[in-house]
């Protein structure tokens, strides 16, 4: 016992969708009675899951997770088995999150650590505002492609666009997507561009890296683009590992493109925007 | 003291954050579902609403008088004057042949106190080919004129039913489960800008259109004085209002080839950008600037998820968004590709259909389904496919 407590919450009792409140006083509940593991089956849609979570729990989720998952989470890892909407790990605090399915707008905004790996597809803003200070790096790396509007107005951190298709690698649709549900042989590339329009408009720190050709015209507002070289492939490779321990593709897979880094014109773009003093 | 509790707006203000909730299916066979479908689409995005009003539109509800327009109001009666009804139904037989009324069956145990809902199946009597002047120029008319009362819609085999209170209060006021429709679209409403009232719910419909709409078009002066020009009269100090008599316009009146009449109308309310415009190709260049200049106070600006449903003059479904994608949209089609989904949130679609063929739009970009399948998916290269139709 002690280590692996597992506790399994039913979120759709007798028919009836558990309120988001009364969901996460559960789980709270089960925290303070020392369970490390929580499991959530039947979610679908509640929003606010694992809000401000701080202690070193794992929180497994069956069914599509709602809005603001994971928001101020810093606790272990969250696993989502299925969707997540909007806003998924707002200004996370830290620890891990893994969305074996697609999560749209506005991911990891203003995030400040953490990790972020969504397997399919995202939408537009993703990764706003995201920071970094010293130790602290959030991380998001999408499988699939992104919208209009990534990294905006990021002053830190990393961003990573993989531009893969894993709609005809899940082996069986009927059961929750996890590891053993992915064939590694059928995981295809996108076409490029996996990006839209305006990407890093407006960064000021961190980096973005796009697997693959950005089209000069994508570049958002004092955004410039270049070839990633080997030190930051050095920064990509444990992201990478990661991404494909989790999702169970090849690494070679991934390296087969090179990757496009996204960086910010100079270190205070809009410097002369708001300084009294010439620069 | 404010006399109408149902047919005009109260000053009651309500002021809080939150966004709308919309759902809409579409049956591509146009066979008919119930609408406990839906409803329960809906009724699982609880936190899209707060009873400030719902409301949703069904088309093939009158097989049995498909040619007829059908003017379904709600109806209160003012102290000191003739019965509302009686009013609507003078001015009626003024203008038209009316060839059937009845009473819209209601559950009175939902609300303490609610308006007379009744509906009108009426014939314009005008030359052939006004009739759809006419019926706009009547539902305008009601909705203006005649006090105590508000017309919810006047289209042929459709039908909008809406009020104050929650999404399964609504559904089960108007008994949505005895209702049958090839094409529905239900709309939780979270009011922001406007006070909740019984004629301010959405869908708004004119003729055989109606639009759900989450987010608020800040574009509305401008797009008001550009319908009043055109003949549409915006009365129900409302956003949302002024879209559907955009579409309304541009589809059926501009004279626009029905192949590319929808994705005009689309284009005019979210317009690419000019930057992008500067790198299409010629013939594409020339066709989008024109629509942006010469509807260029069709524009809604502001952040917007809209689902158009029109059956004029092919049953059609519309998902719409503005061009940054600031309300959320997403789109799904069943796994036998036969029932066409749009929703707020991926859950309402799950709720009822599990379904792993599911995207979002692109931002800007419709997703526009009809009898023959989804035409577009709402992608950004769909904008070819429109280039393709113009050579």
């Amino acid at each position: 016992m002690g280590e692996n407590r597992q506790i399994v919450i039913n979120a759709n009792e007798n028919g009836c969708k558990l309120y988001h409140r009364e969901l996460n006083r559960k789980i709270r509940e089960a925290i303070q009675n020392g369970y490390k593991h929580i499991i959530l089956k039947n979610i679908m849609g509640q929003r606010f899951i694992g809000a401000g979570i701080k202690d070193d729990v794992v929180i497994e989720i069956y069914g599509d997770a709602g809005l603001d998952l994971g928001v101020f989470f810093g606790g272990k890892q969250i696993i989502v088995h299925g969707c997540s909407e909007y806003l998924l790990g707002n200004t996370l605090n830290g620890g891990e999150i893994v969305v074996y399915g697609d999560s749209w707008d506005i991911t990891g905004m203003g995030a400040r650590d953490g990790k972020i790996f969504v397997m399919g597809n995202g939408g537009s803003r993703v990764g706003i505002h995201m920071k970094e200070y010293k130790d602290k790096k959030p991380v998001i790396c999408y499988g699939g492609k992104v919208k209009q509007y990534c990294g905006e107005y990021m002053a830190g951190g990393i961003i990573v666009i993989l531009g893969l298709d894993f709609r005809e690698a899940i082996i069986d649709r009927k059961k929750p997507l996890d590891r053993d549900n992915i064939d590694p042989s059928k995981i295809k590339n996108y076409d490029d561009p996996i990006v839209q329009s305006d990407i890093g408009g407006g960064i000021h720190g961190g980096a973005i890296y796009v697997r693959g050709e950005v089209p000069k015209e994508y570049l958002g507002v004092y955004a410039v683009k270049e070839k990633a070289t080997n030190a930051d492939k050095r920064i990509l490779k444990p992201i990478i590992k990661r991404f494909c321990e989790l999702f169970n593709c090849p690494e070679d897979l991934i390296w087969q493109k090179e990757f496009t880094k996204i960086r910010p014109i100079s270190s205070r773009p809009f410097g002369k925007h708001y300084s009294t003093v010439p620069i | 003291m404010n006399t109408y509790k149902f047919t005009k707006r109260s000053n009651y203000a309500f002021r809080d954050s939150g966004a709308c909730g919309i759902t809409a299916l579409f049956n591509l066979d146009l066979e008919p579902v119930s609408g406990e479908k839906i409803k329960d689409m809906i009724c699982v995005m609880r936190e899209r609403e707060n009873g400030q009003g719902a409301g949703f539109s069904v088309y093939g509800l009158f097989p049995e008088y498909q040619d007829q327009y059908c003017i379904q109001l709600i109806l209160e009666d003012i102290p000191e004057r003739p019965p509302a009804k009686e009013r609507v139904e003078d001015f009626l037989s003024s203008c038209t042949d009316i060839v059937k009324e009845e009473k819209v069956p209601v559950d009175s145990n939902v609300f303490r106190e609610y308006p007379l809902v009744w509906r009108f199946f009426v014939e314009p009597k005008c030359v052939s080919g006004e009739e759809d002047d006419m019926m706009k120029n009547i539902m305008m008319y009601i909705n203006d004129r005649i006090d105590g009362a508000f017309c919810m819609s006047g289209g042929k085999n459709m039908a909008v039913f809406k009020g104050v209170g929650w999404s399964d209060e609504i559904a089960k006021f108007y008994r949505i489960e005895d209702l049958k429709g090839y094409m529905w679209s239900f709309h939780s409403r979270f009011p922001t800008n406007t006070p909740g009232w019984w004629g301010g719910a959405h869908p708004f419909s004119i003729l055989g259109h109606a639009v759900i709409h989450n987010g608020e078009i800040t574009s509305y002066g401008t797009n008001v004085e550009y319908l009043r020009e055109l003949g549409y009269t915006c009365t129900l100090m409302t956003d949302t209002e002024p879209l559907i008599y955009i579409f309304d316009y541009i589809v059926r009146k501009s004279g626009y080839p029905y192949k590319i009449a929808l994705q005009t109308a689309t284009m005019a309310m979210a317009p690419p950008y000019w930057r992008d415009i500067d790198r299409m190709d010629p013939i594409l260049k020339k066709w989008v600037a024109s629509i942006r200049i010469t509807h260029r106070w069709a524009m809604a600006n502001g952040p917007f998820s809209i689902v158009l449903t029109t059956n004029m003059p092919r049953p059609t479904m519309i998902g719409h968004s503005d061009r940054k994608k600031l309300r959320p949209l997403i789109a799904a089609l069943s796994e036998d590709e036969k029932t066409f989904y749009l929703a707020s949130e991926l859950n309402a679609i799950h709720e009822v259909d599990n379904t792993s063929n599911y995207w979002q739009p692109d931002p800007g970009r419709p997703v526009i389904a009809t009898e023959d399948g989804v035409m577009l998916k709402g992608s950004d290269r769909d904008i070819y496919k429109f280039a393709e139709v113009l050579k």
